[in-house]
């Protein structure tokens, strides 16, 4: 399977990324069936209430913000900050925007993208007079 | 990006180093999933918050070793769904350990975590005799 092939890639050149950049790029699954593409995200820290999700011009963007500990005391070790998630994905497909269901567990986000079906040829019949 | 080419040439390696290594290539291999750890202190307790989501409750072990070492092991499983078309697959499954040390010991009695929205914050009250105390002064007449 190819990245062409796949009809998704994380749009790379656009202004989200730079927005992106300062936020930090939440870890995802993606994969795909015949109907639907489903794409499951960690947001460790992240109420399902601070969690926005647009679909717009073929781009599926969400975004998240965490809470933070600071002001506890001293932190001794830090190997994450809390902050904003941020992660853009452009879909090739054509997608029922209608349909798109989300669902939040766990500080896990699952999205479901169906895939629009195209219309099988209709066979029409010549009647001879 | 990589692509189903670059996977499956990682089967491919990882199948071969399978071959010469056995079971314990497999066994090394679920260690990969590393959860990040913020550790807080203040002059009563520490607090330990990391980064879990996904992971149930029922799936980590925290231990508390010698009065002052933090050990925390746990499971990500994998979810039932097994896709065959993959896209992006960012997210680690498997066993974890992490251990830290502290810089004092704590009151074992007192440890309180909890699970909030895929981050675990383990509450490590300072054992008393490293807990600040107040002197009070006496005065002399």
């Amino acid at each position: 399977m190819t990245t062409s092939a796949v009809n998704i890639q994380q749009q790379r050149h656009d202004e989200s990324v730079a927005r992106e950049r300062r936020a930090k790029a939440a870890l995802f699954d993606c994969w795909q069936t015949d109907t639907e593409i489903v794409l499951s995200g960690d947001f460790p820290g992240v109420n399902s209430d601070e969690l926005s999700i647009e679909f717009h011009d073929h781009v599926l963007t969400i975004r998240g913000a965490s809470d933070t500990n600071a002001g506890y005391g001293k932190l001794m070790r830090s190997e994450f900050d809390p902050g904003s998630f941020e992660r853009s994905f452009r879909v090739h497909e054509e997608i029922n925007s209608d349909g798109i269901k989300a669902a939040y567990d766990n500080a896990v986000l699952t999205v479901v993208l169906p895939i629009v079906q195209p219309v099988a040829p209709r066979r029409i019949p010549v009647s001879v007079p | 990006m990589l692509n189903d080419n670059a996977f499956a040439q990682m089967n491919r390696l990882r199948t071969e180093l399978e071959k010469v290594f056995g079971s314990d290539l497999k066994n090394y291999g679920c260690a990969q999933l590393h959860p990040k750890v913020n550790v807080w202190e203040d002059a009563e307790s520490f607090l330990v918050e990391a980064e879990m989501p996904g992971i149930n409750f029922e799936d980590i072990e925290i231990l508390i070793v010698e009065g002052d070492q933090l050990s925390i092991k746990g499971e990500r499983k994998t979810t039932e769904k097994k896709p065959t078309a993959w896209i992006r697959n960012e997210r680690s499954v498997g066993k974890f350990a992490r251990s830290f040390k502290l810089s004092c010991s704590v009151d074992i009695e007192s440890v309180k975590a909890i699970m909030k929205n895929g981050v675990l914050e383990i509450r490590l009250p300072k054992a008393t005799t490293h807990q600040p105390r107040k002197i009070e002064i006496e005065t002399v007449q």
